[in-house]
């Protein structure tokens, strides 16, 4: 038991650490984790990263609300798509497993940080944030908002546009997280950064809002399916969050361009990886 | 009363609480050597029997009160779950005393797509 169950302590706090680290979900690690290194059948590392998920956005949350980046009303109206996607890719996913169809998930899984990898290469590149004209949606959906920005001391007001492009990229994101049982914060960010041209600060923190609602409506089909395994769960969830707690406390000066160099690369194996299991080469 | 700070006080009790539960669980489990007459060499194989499959509320409380590991677990994921959903409820009692009408209901959609997802979905998804 000590063994595994350290085993699994060990690769939750990994996670969590790159999770806070690099801003992405602790998913896209701790499931080629689980599957690749500890051969764990990749439906239980989906139900494990699905509630894994749900700790890191809650563990996280209740600072950053405090912060006042976190902007609840973005946040809500877009889950209203993020939601109904999880359902969608939650009864996608129990149609695939229970047909034995788990070589898809491997590709989607694989293509989906293959992507992942490209974003951050693009991100890297863009130095100034976007700036959008405010339309119709800015106004009927209150999509404005201000923080205060620690760096330059200043109050930052920010306002977002392209309401219903934002909805529709939720939507993805949602049945993303539902099917893979990640987060898929990366598309989230996205969502709000490039379709609706919010600022980088509000956009991460008021995605890791969401992200745990999102999982939470993917994770009753998980669970009534069977998907989630307690004993594989709890020292997942118990490491991730210390990893996560650890991350955002003491190693937040680590936030440099290399280290974001070295998860990229990572990212790129494990997709590499996923997808060559998934077509049965590796 | 500030709301996001109720809001962001629940959060953490409901993860900690969690984080607990989970761990008392694998006390008992390492103590007992197993839970409710499975082996922990079985609980490590991962097979349908240790899934939530077998869930029910009802052996959930009974097996508490006989101290198995197995059903601390299944606690501290309920709690973990019910957090986010939590929030989303305080979330609508926070945009009523607002005013903000519209916001009232998105978030109630959103409340009901929960409700949908975790009371609904799966029944129809074991069928």
């Amino acid at each position: 038991m000590l063994l595994y169950v350290v085993e699994l302590l060990g690769i939750g706090i990994v996670a969590g650490i790159v999770g806070a680290l690099s801003g992405l979900g602790g998913g896209v690690i701790l499931i080629p984790a689980l599957s690749l290194l500890m051969n764990i059948p990749i439906e239980y590392a989906a139900g494990a990263s699905l509630i894994a998920t749900i700790a890191t956005s809650s563990g996280a949350a209740s600072a950053y609300v405090k912060d006042k980046l976190t902007n609840i009303r973005i946040g809500m109206s877009l889950e209203i798509a993020t939601t109904l996607g999880a359902i969608v890719g939650a009864l996608a996913a129990a149609y695939i497993y229970s047909r034995s169809l788990e070589k898809v998930v491997f590709v989607a899984f694989g293509i989906v940080l293959l992507l992942s990898v490209i974003h951050s290469v693009i991100v890297y590149k863009r130095k100034k944030p976007l700036r959008l004209k405010s339309d119709s949606s800015t106004k009927l959906f209150q999509l404005k908002g201000s923080y205060y920005d620690k760096s330059s001391k200043k109050i930052v007001k920010y306002h977002g546009s392209r309401w219903w492009l934002g909805e529709g990229i939720m939507g993805i994101a949602g049945i993303m997280s539902g099917f893979l049982g990640i987060g898929s914060g990366t598309l989230k960010v996205l969502g709000m950064d490039w379709a609706m041209g919010l600022p980088m600060k509000v956009t991460t923190s008021t995605s890791n809002f969401m992200i745990g609602v999102t999982a939470a409506a993917g994770s009753a089909i998980y669970f009534v399916a069977g998907y989630i395994q307690p004993f594989l769960l709890a020292p997942t969830v118990i490491g991730i969050l210390m990893g996560s707690y650890l991350g955002s406390k003491f190693l937040e000066k680590m936030r440099t361009r290399e280290v974001r160099m070295i998860f990229t690369i990572i990212l790129l194996i494990a997709g590499i990886e996923m997808v060559l299991r998934g077509i049965g080469v590796a | 009363m500030d709301m996001n700070n109720t809001i962001s006080i629940t959060l953490r009790i409901g993860v900690i609480a969690s984080a607990l539960c989970m761990v008392i669980g694998l006390i008992f489990i390492a103590v007992n050597n197993g839970a409710g007459g499975i082996a922990i060499q079985q609980l490590e194989l991962n097979t349908k029997a240790t899934s939530t499959a077998s869930f029910s509320l009802s052996s959930m409380l009974s097996g508490m009160t006989q101290l198995n590991g197995f059903d601390f677990l299944f606690l501290g994921i309920l709690i973990l779950v019910a957090t986010p959903v939590l929030r989303v409820f305080l979330s609508i009692l926070a945009f009523t005393f607002e005013r903000n009408w519209l916001y009232t209901v998105i978030t109630i959609i959103v409340f009901a797509n929960l409700l949908i997802a975790l009371f609904i979905m799966p029944g129809l998804a074991a069928h």
